[in-house]
């Protein structure tokens, strides 16, 4: 019963979300519709006041003559900030017999913040001369002497004519959405992506969907083994994105402090500057401590290779790796692991969160006690199993569980590190279901698809 | 007026499939007014749970509407079959759960909607845990 009147804390994620689907759609669709007409009305005011008007004067109106009995000064307008002004001339014209009198210029009433301008405007018209004007048939009195488009009047309808087709826009999705399921929703997207004219890159093998696909493993051969793993991040990305922190930051920290310590020099001092700096030069002093950390691993330690038997691995599989290690190190022990992450992505107003959870952490390999001399990488070689209950690599929009070799260094006088090297595991099962060409050390074997086979009735999207 | 009920059933000993196994079973909607009843969508189809947001893919889907001049008795069985795809099993980890399920979804003429779902499993994944 209480859930009743709790429509609108709804609980985002989770087994269940709750509230209420169908009041969301109703407020998402009042939204459009205000965006809709709000839009819509600026937008017919605009086309209403000024596009029609200018429209009519530049091709409705009629040419006749005038004489020009009187260059006024401009008209006024005594705004808060400025005053405007607007061209006028006085002129005398005839229509139908019937003389008129009128004060002319353009149609939009044009108002100019520079009375100078507004001034050379009308000086080439001169009292006691004939000029072109051109007048309303339907109504005489409107006349102008001045006839064009002015452009700024497309753009300021271009401010409105956006919010009207964003309203529209949303509107027809939030019917489409309140008229069709998710799934129906679902099972059109994917129909319509298998329909694309062109082929899509691809993310997922065809043969096993949400697995990514493997061909940047394959694409590397390796020198002893199969192929070569893709390092993660590779260390020189991280060193600078670790010096571009620690620079803007602490840029920012020292310009934030000298403020600070003049306030307090020039005996004015600003305590609330003074205490907000104090996290901030924190914050600058552990950057500077991790930029110098990764200024040493980069430097100091050498490139990390590893390469692999074959790929994508299997459960329950024996496969053999080659870990190489360059640079002169004493190394207290060097350990690989296979380790397993599930990732997910959430969205919490209008942040993006990541989380991680380590599910697997398999030790292959550990050696102590190393030295590493320049220009003689150590390489070492071993064999493991993938777990027989592993699960596969997957991935979609915002969940994923991914596999990936650790390498972790423990440096004598240095800073440790870990490095990582992503592998994809396919699932044991289907390959047996789907009849897979697992070619063992063949770099060039791309998957062999298997479309599902359709069933009467429905339709395997 | 009552909701009408949706019975479900899976062909089978097992929740329990194999990738490539076919999946089949019938359905039927319970209602004293079938005429009622606008369409029915039958979805076999994976969705995640856990801290991320859901994702969520159908694997087979079929509709069938009752406002095309076709007018099919939903209180009698209707039956079902699809190939079932290697991939993404059944999963129970930590923070990512992957989930299969076949799903009804009986559309009412005045834009009610009822819902039935049976879940299966897709493989045998052994369950995760947390490492650290």
């Amino acid at each position: 019963m209480a859930r009743r009147f709790l429509f609108f804390f709804r609980k985002k994620r989770g087994s269940r979300a709750t509230g209420s689907e169908r009041l969301g759609r109703l407020g998402e669709a009042l939204f459009y519709t205000a965006i809709l007409v709000l839009g819509g009305a600026a937008l017919a005011l605009i086309i209403w006041t000024m596009i029609v008007p200018q429209w009519r004067a530049n091709y409705g109106f009629r040419e006749t003559t005038c004489r020009v009995l009187d260059v006024p000064l401009p008209e006024e307008n005594h705004g808060m900030e400025s005053t405007t002004y607007r061209p006028q001339v006085h002129i005398e014209y005839v229509v139908d017999g019937k003389k008129f009198d009128k004060l002319a210029w353009d149609q939009l009433r044009t108002w100019y913040n520079d009375q100078a301008r507004v001034e050379a405007l009308t000086k080439r018209f001169r009292p006691g001369e004939t000029y072109n004007c051109w007048y309303d048939p339907n109504d005489p009195e409107q006349v102008v002497l001045i006839r064009g488009s002015v452009w700024w009047v497309w753009l300021l309808a271009m401010l409105p004519a956006a919010f009207f087709v964003f309203g529209l826009i949303g509107l027809a999705r939030n019917r489409l959405q309140s008229r069709t399921s998710r799934e129906r929703r679902s099972a059109l997207a994917k129909r319509a992506a298998n329909m694309e004219l062109f082929e899509p890159q691809r993310r997922e093998s065809p043969k096993f969907p949400t697995v990514p696909i493997d061909a940047e493993w394959r694409n590397s051969p390796g020198t002893a083994l199969a192929y070569r793993l893709p390092i993660a991040t590779k260390p020189s990305w991280q060193l600078f994105a670790a010096a571009m922190s620690f620079l803007v930051w602490n840029l920012l920290a020292a310009v934030l402090l000298t403020i600070a310590i003049r306030g307090h020099v020039a005996r004015q001092p600003d305590w609330f500057l003074t205490f907000f700096c104090l996290p901030i030069v924190a914050a600058g002093g552990w950057l500077c401590y991790y930029f110098l950390r990764q200024f040493l691993i980069t430097a100091g330690v050498g490139a990390t290779r590893m390469e692999v038997s074959d790929h994508p691995l299997l459960p329950g599989e024996e496969y053999e790796i080659l870990l190489s290690q360059a640079g002169k190190l004493t190394f207290s022990s060097l350990e690989v692991f296979l380790v397993c992450d599930e990732q997910a992505t959430y969205r919490q107003g209008t942040d993006t969160v990541a989380d991680s959870q380590q599910v697997c952490r398999m030790s292959i390999l550990r050696n102590e006690h190393l030295q590493i001399q320049p220009g003689l990488p150590y390489e070492t070689r071993c064999k493991f199993r993938v777990p027989a209950g592993a699960m596969h690599s997957f991935k979609c929009d915002n969940n994923a569980i991914s596999w990936r070799l650790l390498v972790r260094a423990n440096v004598a006088r240095w800073p440790d590190y870990e490095r990582s090297f992503p592998v994809i595991i396919h699932p044991r099962g289907g390959e047996a279901a789907a009849g897979t060409n697992h070619q063992p050390h063949d770099a060039a074997a791309g998957g062999v698809s298997r479309q599902p086979t359709p069933t009467s009735g429905g339709h395997d999207t | 007026m009552n909701d009408p009920r949706v019975s479900l059933r899976l062909i089978g000993d097992s929740r329990i499939y194999s990738p490539g196994q076919t999946l089949s079973g019938e359905y039927f909607v319970d209602t004293t007014d079938p005429q009622e009843i606008k369409a029915v969508e039958l979805s076999v189809l994976w969705y995640t749970e856990g801290k991320g947001d859901e994702d969520l893919a159908v694997h087979h889907f079929q509709r069938i509407a009752n406002d095309n001049g076709t007018d099919v008795d939903f209180r009698l069985s209707q039956q079902f079959r699809t190939a079932l795809p290697n991939t993404p099993l059944s999963y129970d980890g930590v923070i990512v759960r992957i989930h299969w399920c076949v799903r009804i979804r009986v559309f009412m003429r005045r834009g009610r909607e009822v819902v039935s779902e049976q879940s299966f499993q897709l493989g045998m994944v052994p369950r995760a845990r947390a490492v650290e």
